[in-house]
């Protein structure tokens, strides 16, 4: 049975709210709260999400899902190969999937669209350059680490939405590279003065 | 792992910060910024700069996106605009170049952030409605910016989904209604959706409050016609003992089913206190401007407020009389919308 979709309700009173508001170009009171809204409403609200049901094998011979021998396969997993039932077809953005691709793929980082978190290593690496400078004699330590998790994270991926990651690398390279410079000449200067 | 080329994401305007944690309080906040995506909406959250969550809402998924109007805008410039005039008028009456200096300094800060408030434009919440979720877009707290997305996604959502027509929509909706056997809400008659987060109001917070507004007035009436220093000290506890139960009863009755009403009193009573904190101030300044001599200690302000003989000084009489007034309507208000919370508790039970 289809889920039935809840009424749009004023977000701050929960008041039930009438047709009357739905795509205005202007603001309108709530008529219990009286606070502005404007509610645009998509098609998506009134569309009943279908439940598929996957076909048992009725003839020998045919295909049968991977994972439900007894189901009839429906499609062909796109990433490995697969034949996969109704059930355990996978629609991901246009694309066919089994359950095991689609989990892997979001673990592995392997689809993009799966990815939830992203860190952030080129502001580390600035960061470790940077802010142990409050205290400087902490560079000594953090400049060699800045320098090395620049290196290191240098293909790592970095946030997926456009950013300065390569240029955030190259100041944090620049930076922990002056500190050791900086420390390898103190360092000479006091092997020559002695 | 077959994947699509990386999807080339346009940002859009606004930026705000998420609460996390505990709803009163909260317990971590992360700035939230939105992408557009070719055919989704991205919102980005980065938690402390370091890393970034994200969260997709696809066009064919988005069945509602509501912008609700708020007041903090107007709220933010009054207090900043409080602020601004306060610190001015302590500069100007310091009479010491170094404090006019500073507090010259402070005020300019309130002003400046005045401004820039000004300048952001009104504010509103925008929330953002799928077949599982209602999700807040914390990004888009300014209508301007709320608008200006609305437009620009609206175009898109309708290229994934279909328009929707008027004509069409009513209907649909009316079944929705019938369906979840629902009325949609006119003045005379309001049918509110249960909130799964809201939970039932327990304890005893908001009667000790309201008991309190209610023993506050008696030290300030007594301060009108007993004029004392045990008396201003009296006032000053019961003062205290009021902002503590003032603050648990803020907490206690977040995302609870306690009365609207009992609510909106004590959001008046915090604006009740907030401004006699002020005035507190400006008086503390009068004493001090007055020639009272208040050593600059606390017991040295208590004195110089026994001092003052309420029945003699026209403006401390007009403050002490509106504040027991203030105090007794909210503490007796309070107590009748609590009593009858509980008469309606009772009866549903």
């Amino acid at each position: 049975m289809p889920a039935i979709a809840q009424p749009i309700a004023c977000p701050k009173c929960k008041a039930v709210l009438g047709a009357e508001f739905f795509n205005q170009p202007v603001w309108l009171p709530c008529p219990s709260c009286a606070s502005g809204l404007r509610v645009a409403v998509f098609p998506a609200l009134f569309r009943e999400e279908k439940t598929v049901a996957a076909e048992r094998i009725m003839t020998e011979g045919e295909a049968s899902c991977f994972y439900h021998p007894e189901k009839k396969a429906a499609v062909v997993c796109e990433s490995c190969g697969r034949f996969v039932c109704a059930l355990c077809d996978m629609d991901f953005n246009g694309q066919h999937l089994c359950p095991a691709c689609l989990e892997s793929g979001g673990k592995k980082g392997k689809i993009a669209k799966l990815q939830n978190t992203r860190t952030r290593h080129d502001r580390i690496a600035i960061a470790l350059a940077v802010l142990p400078m409050l205290i400087f004699y902490f560079t000594i330590v953090s400049a060699p680490a800045a320098l090395f998790y620049s290196i290191w994270h240098w293909k790592s991926p970095g946030s997926i939405v456009p950013n300065w990651r390569r240029l955030n690398l190259v100041i944090a390279i620049i930076i922990a590279s002056l500190e050791i410079t900086g420390w390898v000449v103190f360092f000479t200067w006091l092997a020559i003065k002695k | 792992m077959p994947d699509a080329a990386p999807v080339q994401y346009v940002r859009l305007p606004g930026r705000g910060l998420a609460r996390k944690g505990l709803s009163f309080v909260a317990a971590s906040r992360s700035s939230c910024r939105l992408w557009l995506g070719d055919d989704h909406l991205l919102q980005v959250e980065s938690m402390g700069g370091y890393s970034e969550g994200y969260k997709r809402f696809y066009f064919r998924d988005i069945q509602v996106f509501y912008l609700h109007r708020t007041r903090s805008w107007f709220v933010n410039n009054i207090v900043l605009g409080l602020l601004t005039v306060l610190f001015l008028l302590f500069a100007w009456v310091v009479g010491e170049t170094g404090g006019t200096i500073t507090l010259g300094v402070i005020a300019g800060l309130f002003g400046f952030f005045m401004v820039v408030n000004l300048l952001r434009g009104p504010t509103c919440r925008c929330f953002l409605k799928t077949a599982v979720h209602l999700e807040e877009l914390p990004s888009l707290r300014r209508r301007r910016n709320a608008e200006k997305v609305l437009a620009r996604l609206q175009p898109l959502i309708e290229a994934a989904q279909g328009a929707a027509a008027a004509e069409t929509i009513a209907p649909q909706y009316q079944a929705l209604l019938a369906s979840a056997h629902a009325l949609a809400a006119t003045p005379g008659q309001i049918t509110r959706l249960a909130d799964p987060a809201v939970s039932v109001y327990r304890g005893r917070s908001h009667q000790w409050l309201f008991i309190t507004l209610l023993v506050a007035a008696v030290p300030e009436l007594l301060n009108i016609f007993l004029p004392c220093s045990p008396v201003v000290f009296l006032e000053m506890i019961v003062s205290g003992i009021l902002a503590v139960t003032l603050i648990a009863s803020l907490v206690k009755q977040q995302q609870t089913d306690l009365k609207p009403a009992v609510r909106l009193v004590t959001w008046i009573t915090a604006a009740a206190v907030a401004i006699s904190y002020i005035v507190g101030y400006v008086v503390m300044f009068l004493i001090t401007a007055g020639g009272h001599n208040t050593d600059g200690t606390q017991w040295g302000y208590i004195r110089g407020v026994a001092e003052l003989r309420p029945l003699e000084t026209t403006w401390f009489l007009v403050i002490l009389s509106v504040t027991a007034a203030v105090h007794v309507l909210l503490g007796v208000t309070g107590l009748l919308f609590l009593q009858q919370h509980w008469r309606e508790k009772e009866i549903a039970a």
